[in-house]
């Protein structure tokens, strides 16, 4: 009698537990593609294709910092691009912007570069980027790009912003992001 | 006279209509002047879309400019990500058939697939929607309510 009433209640909490939690759970998380000793999550295009629809074909997906403190920083845009490219110097970080974020040349620029530096990162040299939209309406946005040769692939991070001017700490902060990759 | 010109634009359109040529525009001027001749969902000058998926709840749209240009936002809540909004110029689009090819300013292109009355990307459906009905959505998407999966809270905000 004991017995029965033991597995009884078991069984119940089981059914009420899987109701719960089992049907209505959040979809898998993605794999993280690269290693970072930040605590990051990570969405792939490759399981949320429509993440993906206005980027460029380099997008792999968004990388999460909720613990930033910069707005602009909690989500940044993960791409590897297929390109040739044997050491980081400027002209390599140029031709990486200007594969995602369009040409700064031409009769009608998409963006406008206003600063490259390199720096060091235990993958060797790596490189940061401020750029502006341009012709964009109603508010062109500004974005800051990391770049370097990871793991033998051109990988880049891309935060965007709607505000005008660099927040504090935000040069500092992703570069730190890149250099905490592993 | 009249008649052999009707007659002429007639072949020509039905030719190029035959052929598959694509159908492209680049601002609002262009747009004028092949308006007839593109799907019935695209005749409107705007295009407001919809989906729903396991994951997210997104809107979007291709909407004139006050340059008469014309612009490609999205807006979406996704259960991990938390509110995205993305955006771009676009340079030209081009229908053939039932796709859709849509070249940003930034020189990537993506291609939508005619679907009945929406537009399918890569395997997610995207209903064409009223202006009212996507501004209904922007504000659930803005609101945090949109959680399809009953996810966890959103970390993410740009």
């Amino acid at each position: 009698m004991k017995k029965s009433f033991l597995m009884t209640t078991i069984c119940l909490s089981l059914l009420l537990w899987t109701t719960e939690r089992g049907f209505s759970q959040s979809p898998p998380r993605d794999k993280i593609p690269f290693s970072t000793s930040e605590t990051v999550d990570y969405v792939a295009e490759k399981s949320d294709p429509l993440i993906g629809l206005l980027k460029a074909p380099s997008f792999r997906g968004v990388v999460m910092r909720s613990n930033s403190q910069l707005e602009s920083l909690r989500l940044i845009d993960d791409h590897v691009l297929s390109l040739k490219i044997k050491k980081m110097d400027e002209a390599a970080c140029r031709q990486v912007t200007q594969a995602i974020l369009g040409s700064d040349e031409g009769e009608k620029p998409a963006m406008k570069i206003s600063k490259v530096e390199l720096f060091k990162s235990r993958f060797g040299e790596a490189c940061e980027v401020e750029a502006q939209e341009l012709n964009a309406d109603p508010q062109p946005r500004r974005f800051r790009l990391v770049t370097g040769l990871y793991k033998n692939e051109v990988r880049a991070f891309v935060a965007n912003d709607k505000n005008p001017t660099a927040r504090e700490g935000e040069s500092e902060e992703l570069r730190k992001f890149y250099k905490s990759l592993k | 006279m009249f008649m052999r010109n009707t007659a002429f634009a007639l072949i020509m359109l039905f030719s190029a209509t035959a052929l598959g040529r694509p159908v492209c525009f680049t601002d609002v001027a262009s747009y004028n002047q092949v308006k007839s001749q593109l799907p019935a969902s695209m005749r409107n000058g705007a295009i407001f879309i919809g989906t729903k998926t396991d994951s997210l709840k997104a809107t979007a749209s291709i909407a004139p400019n006050s340059a008469g240009q014309f612009n490609f936002s999205m807006i979406y809540r996704h259960w991990l990500a938390g509110k995205v909004e993305d955006a771009g110029r676009i340079r030209e689009i081009c229908v053939s058939g039932q796709q859709v090819k849509i070249t940003l300013s930034t020189g990537t292109t993506k291609t939508l697939e005619l679907k009945g009355r929406g537009f399918a990307y890569q395997g997610n459906l995207l209903s064409v929607i009223s202006r009212g009905e996507s501004r209904s959505l922007t504000s659930e998407i803005h609101a945090g309510n949109g959680g399809s999966a009953g996810g966890s809270a959103s970390t993410g905000k740009k």
